[in-house]
């Protein structure tokens, strides 16, 4: 339904944009870019498969847009990518909708709307905006990036004069795509299913010294069957530009709900002969149907400074994460449910130097603790980068920067079968933009 | 090494802040100039630079306004020096931020400052800057407070 949904949008957008006899081609605004990036890293596979260096890493993205009347704009932006698992260069809708202004100060969209996280969410696939080739991953989580592209509803938004300065509002909801062979959704299934095995496992162990001598338990098997939606989802934006030239602060508040699925089958557990004396089956083949549902609420305050050649900029992330697992009765168990809770919290610090128009520099720092009650290296990353931007013209940039990381917070395990505390990347990326 | 280069880069970027706030002094002027149909005489400095950002789209009156930007150029950087309070490229940077979030469209663009006058006069509600020097036939001035 949601991918039809999203055909009939954007058929009928390309319909209003290139059909209708009534508007003159020449008020249709088109701009797009073209971006390849290259991933290198030391010990630890990120995002993609970087240790043996990945260009597994691009972009492509057009969009259109059109002023109907002094009130109406429709836009509607397509994007390819590619990044490891995720996208594969499939063409999505990016963001599309109708902008209706009321007035100079209040507006609403309705249709695909970009999510309001943070300060830099809304552009986090468009290069050249930034310095960095990576935004730091300690707040806009590579992994976590599906859910919070854009929402499938609207925004209500606003723009209020406040003195020399101004308040910005936004609120946008609705749903967002899920793609439930992704990394990250396989991620957290995968811890589940190794805690829930762990734990079927050593149950079945403590009622038999045979199946603990000979250490049998549970492994599913073959890659389970995944499905997966998010709903209800809803961002809030408050961003006061101050009358300190350059200066501005804001915040947002996040809630996302997921869901997500899998069928897991498990072969039948035999104690074989000999040692038993004859061939004895512990337990049955069955298969059993885990549900997951797992609410965030995300808060981040964010402070951004220009002053002349410099950028400051400072952002700060609190991330509630409630999951409930639901398994479906086994013939070794009944129906269970698993409900974990943690806070995660991330941050950095950056400087940007402008140079001039062709040379520009970042240093960021930026920490991420999955559990901030259980800080570990296992469930942190501290990511030092330094980076470089070459702009070839207005059009074209080249970008270098080297990561110093500690830690494998936001590390995908399926990723790796190995981890090591401390480990580099290095990024590379080349966009061209019209 | 890490703490090494935290502490090159930190020094680097005092020194550089010193130099830059150094080299901003200057005494350069622009005209803003309006199509005969705009009714305001005159236009605070916020509410110009909004209009180029599109955070405000009409004139008092209600009437559409329809900004026209210069694409580089001396008077291009001193309007939105004054004005926008951005560089060129930080105005570069918004619109395009703008265009590929889906928050606007940018300014009608053009290339010299004659076509400037010839846009403002052609088109109701326009509004743009040229150089004092620029002869700015059918068009008015909009004084800004």
């Amino acid at each position: 339904m949601a991918k039809f949904g999203k055909c009939f949008a954007t058929l009928f957008l390309l319909s209003v944009f290139f059909l209708n006899p009534a508007f003159a081609a020449d008020d249709l605004i088109i701009h797009g870019l073209v971006s390849q990036g290259y991933l290198k890293s030391s010990d630890i596979n990120y995002m993609t498969l970087s240790e043996d260096g990945s260009s597994e890493y691009s972009e492509f993205v057009i969009n259109f847009q059109k002023q109907m009347d002094d009130k109406l704009r429709l836009g509607l932006q397509l994007m390819s990518r590619d990044l490891g698992k995720e996208g594969n260069n499939e063409v999505k809708v990016d963001w599309g909708y109708g902008d209706y202004k009321f007035n100079d100060r209040w507006g609403l969209r309705l249709g695909r709307v970009k999510v309001p996280f943070g300060f830099y969410n809304k552009g986090r696939d468009i290069d050249m905006l930034r310095t960095t080739v990576l935004l730091p991953a300690t707040i806009y989580m590579e992994d976590y990036r599906q859910f919070l592209t854009a929402f499938n509803g609207g925004s209500l938004y606003a723009n209020l004069p406040a003195g020399k300065g101004d308040f910005e509002f936004e609120f946008a909801f609705g749903g967002s795509d899920l793609d439930p062979d992704s990394g990250i959704v396989q991620d957290i299934l995968m811890r589940f299913n190794n805690s829930y095995e762990a734990k079927m496992t050593a149950g079945l162990q403590a009622k038999s010294a045979l199946v603990k001598a000979l250490n049998l338990g549970f492994s599913h098997i073959g890659d389970p069957e995944r499905g997966g939606s998010t709903d209800n989802g809803y961002s809030a934006k408050i961003l006061w530009n101050t009358p300190v030239e350059g200066l501005k602060v804001g915040g947002t508040r996040t809630s996302l709900d997921l869901h997500m699925d899998e069928t897991l089958i498990y072969q039948p557990i035999i104690i074989p002969s000999p040692p038993a004396p004859a061939a004895t089956i512990v337990t049955p083949g069955f298969q059993t149907k885990v549900d997951l549902n797992y609410k965030f609420l995300i808060d981040i305050g964010s402070l951004e400074y220009t002053i002349n050649k410099f950028t400051f900029a400072g952002e700060l992330m609190a991330a509630h994460g409630q999951q409930n697992f639901q398994v479906a009765a086994t013939p070794i168990a009944s129906a269970s449910a698993i409900s974990p809770a943690q806070t995660s919290q991330g941050s950095y610090l950056q400087c940007v130097y402008r140079h001039n128009d062709r040379h520009e520099w970042s240093l960021y720092r930026g920490e991420f603790f999955l559990d901030r009650n259980n800080k570990n290296w296992n469930n942190w990353q501290k990511d030092t980068c330094a980076s470089f931007r070459y702009n070839i013209n207005p059009s074209w940039s080249v970008k270098i920067e080297h990561h110093w990381i500690d830690g494998v917070g936001l590390v995908q395990k399926n990723l790796n079968t190995n981890l090591d505390r401390k480990w580099n990347l290095i990024a590379i990326k080349t966009t061209y933009n019209f | 090494m890490k703490k090494t280069i935290l502490t090159v880069f930190c020094v680097a970027v005092f020194i550089m802040s010193i130099i830059t706030c150094v080299a901003y002094a200057d005494g350069e002027q622009v005209l803003v100039i309006v199509n005969n149909s705009v009714s305001q005489a005159d236009i605070s400095a916020k509410d110009l630079g909004n209009i180029f950002l599109g955070k405000k789209n009409s004139w008092d009156g209600g009437q559409k306004a329809v900004p026209v930007t210069l694409e580089s150029g001396s008077a291009h950087e001193t309007f939105l020096k004054l004005y926008v309070k951005k560089n060129g490229s930080q105005f570069s940077t918004f619109w395009k931020q703008a265009v590929f979030t889906g928050q606007g469209i940018p300014p009608k663009s053009v290339s010299s400052e004659e076509e400037v006058v010839k846009f403002v006069a052609a088109n109701p509600g326009a509004v743009g800057y040229i150089s004092p020097a620029t002869a700015h036939d059918g068009v008015k001035i909009l004084a800004v407070k």
